[in-house]
């Protein structure tokens, strides 16, 4: 895993990381911005405001973490596209050989990257907030909304969940991608593969047929990083997730401690 | 096994934890209350595996065993009989009774109907410079990658360091090895990747200083290695390979690339390694390089092997020509005819010269023979092949 984190320092992740801020921040400033609604200025000797419309879900408790939701599914895209890259340019570079000589334990070698990837991508998601947070209130403020639930010890403890749920649900995001490039071995084809399997192949089968939102990968995920929605709750999901997880994982590590390196 | 099955449950269990957790526990306390689960699991993982040892055989407990020709002991080098295709010999592995650094009995690979490796016999004593000869596809590399476990034999054992090679964590770590070329990271400077691979060998980082330096790359350590030459690249995978201190040294073509003065210092190098204790295993082309640089050498063909032994011994018992040039070019047919009536035969070269195979002997009867017909001789002497010659002989010369 440390030996992971030593390439991990490196211009292209900070670009990586600089992109998930960047969607982070984008879907919070455009959740606030295109929030429909007044604000109401009371008068009287209390004053204060009230918001009405999708408006009054941005000054609720959960707005900031609404916010925060509404990109989780890119920030899942990009970490897929970051876990495969880095699993599936071992292959493709050869630099495998060598880590497979200093470290023969296969499994571990998998898993330590893994840890040390899904680290990286835990740490993207924190930062990624931090940032979209400041913008959500700078924007809120520009709006003129009252945010002053966010900052409530209820809506402080709502946010930090929804930051874990996304964890959660990104690292998953990232393990499909380790997973796609353990199979194909290669950068491009993973990433092209799970793009358009999370962004073309499962619309597709949803729009046959809704149920299977509450079974098909890309949705449970999106749906873990929500804390559960209308099509499946977060403990169904999770349940779901970890079934396929167990089945996945134990193919994709049975196949890696076997398969020959050859390229 | 354990650790392997644990590894699983790590991997399941941020998402099964949650699952479970938040549907008994509700929500937040779920949450908190997996974050700790995973921390408690992943450190008893951690610890489980620290505590699986490598299963590593005794040293000296794996026998000698017959049958297998062995390289770079004198007293089991098998003869060489000219120009048969060389075949294990019974021997013992070794004469001094050491552990072999490689033993190979029987060891093949197969690709569907393609044998890419055939039963592959040979054991390589320990210390000793043993180079890897055979032609294009004659599976070189396939061997290589097997001894260091990255493919798996489809047939046949091998022991590395006295280990089996279904074991590699048990000898890797003595290892040290450069597979078909180097292959690092481009954005990351020399140094950055070498620092890799001793974090993921628990190499300590000083050592990374000593092999630039041994390689002559610490100038260059701090440049990306997508910007260096290829010489500079190789330099950098021989360091890569001498970062455990190895025990033994596999490199697969270890000169491509390099300049003359390069494959110099790597000759130098590889030829201090040897004399240090480092047993070195060295597949190459260069044969001029195997030769000046290896004790012994390995020539396989087709996956099969043709000859293991030393490397002199191998040339010196090949038949060798010999040249005589007469003084005036028209002699040469009747020198040629002299050599006939003696019962060996002759061809000539177009730069006037004579060969004869005929043992050196023949040659102060020949000298005699050719003065009193009045022929001159400006040079007799014996055609001494090289490697290369003998290599061609071998790979070549059996192809039929």
């Amino acid at each position: 895993m440390l030996s992971e984190w030593v390439k991990l320092r490196r211009r292209g992740m900070l670009g990586a990381l600089l992109a998930a801020v960047a969607v982070s921040v984008l879907g919070t400033v455009i959740t606030i911005v295109v929030a429909k609604g007044h604000v109401v200025h009371h008068r009287g000797p209390l004053g204060g405001t009230r918001t009405t419309g999708s408006l009054a879900q941005v000054a609720g408790q959960h707005g900031m973490a609404n916010a925060l939701i509404s990109a989780s599914t890119l920030l899942g895209l990009i970490a897929l596209g970051v876990v495969a890259a880095a699993v599936a340019g071992e292959f493709s570079g050869g630099t495998l050989r060598n880590l497979l000589v200093r470290e023969p334990r296969r499994v571990r070698l998998l898993l330590g990257k893994f840890l040390a990837l899904a680290l990286a991508v835990a740490g993207t998601v924190v930062i990624a907030t931090i940032f979209s947070t400041v913008a959500g209130i700078l924007t809120a403020n520009d709006r003129g909304i009252n945010i002053h639930a966010w900052a409530t010890g209820s809506g402080i403890v709502d946010l930090l969940v929804t930051v874990v749920e996304i964890i959660f649900a990104t690292i998953g995001w990232g393990a499909l991608g380790a997973i796609l490039a353990v199979l194909l071995r290669s950068s491009v084809v993973a990433i092209v593969v799970g793009l358009v399997y999370a962004l073309a192949v499962e619309s597709i089968l949803v729009s046959l047929d809704k149920g299977l939102n509450s079974w098909l990968p890309g949705r449970l995920l999106t749906a873990i990083a929500a804390g559960g929605n209308s099509s499946v709750s977060l403990s169904r999901a999770s349940l779901t997730i970890s079934i396929y997880a167990l089945i996945a994982i134990t193919a994709v590590t049975g196949l890696f401690a076997k398969r020959d390196v050859t390229e | 096994m354990l650790a392997w099955t644990l590894g699983q449950l790590v991997n399941l269990l941020p998402a099964g934890a949650l699952a479970l957790a938040v549907t008994h526990f509700g929500r937040r306390p779920g949450l908190i209350l997996i974050l700790l689960l995973i921390i408690v699991v992943a450190v008893v993982v951690y610890l489980l595996v620290r505590r699986r040892r490598r299963g590593a055989l005794p040293e000296g407990s794996q026998p000698p065993i017959a049958g297998i020709s062995t390289v770079g002991s004198t007293a089991t080098s098998p003869p060489l009989v000219q120009p048969a295709i060389l075949r294990p010999a019974p021997a013992p592995a070794s004469a001094d009774g050491a552990t072999p650094a490689l033993l190979l009995e029987g060891l093949s690979k197969s690709y569907g109907s393609l044998k890419a490796v055939d039963g592959l016999s040979f054991a390589v004593r320990p210390g000793s410079v043993c180079g890897f000869a055979g032609p294009n596809g004659a599976g070189k590399t396939t061997t290589i990658r097997m001894l260091l476990g990255l493919i798996s034999p489809t047939a046949g054992t091998a022991s590395v360091l006295g280990h089996s090679i279904h074991n590699p964590a048990s000898y890797l770590s003595r290892v040290g090895a450069l597979i078909e070329g180097p292959a690092f990271y481009p954005p990351l400077n020399g140094r950055r990747n070498l620092e890799v691979l001793a974090t993921l060998g628990g190499i300590d980082k000083r050592e990374v200083d000593r092999v630039l330096e041994q390689v002559d790359l610490r100038d260059r350590a701090r440049d990306p290695f997508r910007s260096y030459s290829l010489g500079m690249k190789q330099r950098l995978g021989i360091a890569a390979a001498l970062l455990p201190r190895p025990e033994l040294l596999v490199l697969d073509e270890p000169t491509n690339g390099l300049d003359p003065t390069g494959i110099r210092e790597v000759r130098t190098l590889l030829r201090s390694l040897g004399n240090e204790g480092t047993t070195v295993f060295i597949s190459s082309h260069l044969l001029e390089e195997l030769q000046q640089m290896c004790d012994e050498v390995v020539i396989i063909r087709q996956g099969q092997l043709l000859f293991a032994g030393e490397v002199d011994a191998l040339i010196q018992n090949q038949q060798s020509d010999l040249i005589a040039v007469p003084e005036h070019a028209q002699d040469l047919e009747r020198l040629g005819a002299i050599c006939a009536q003696a019962g060996y035969p002759t061809s000539t070269t177009a730069t006037g010269q004579l060969h004869v195979a005929a043992p050196v002997g023949f040659s102060a009867e020949l000298n005699r023979t050719a003065m009193a017909a009045g022929i001159t001789l400006v040079e007799l002497g014996r055609n001494r092949q090289s490697l290369e010659d003998v290599f061609f002989e071998l790979t070549e010369g059996q192809k039929s």
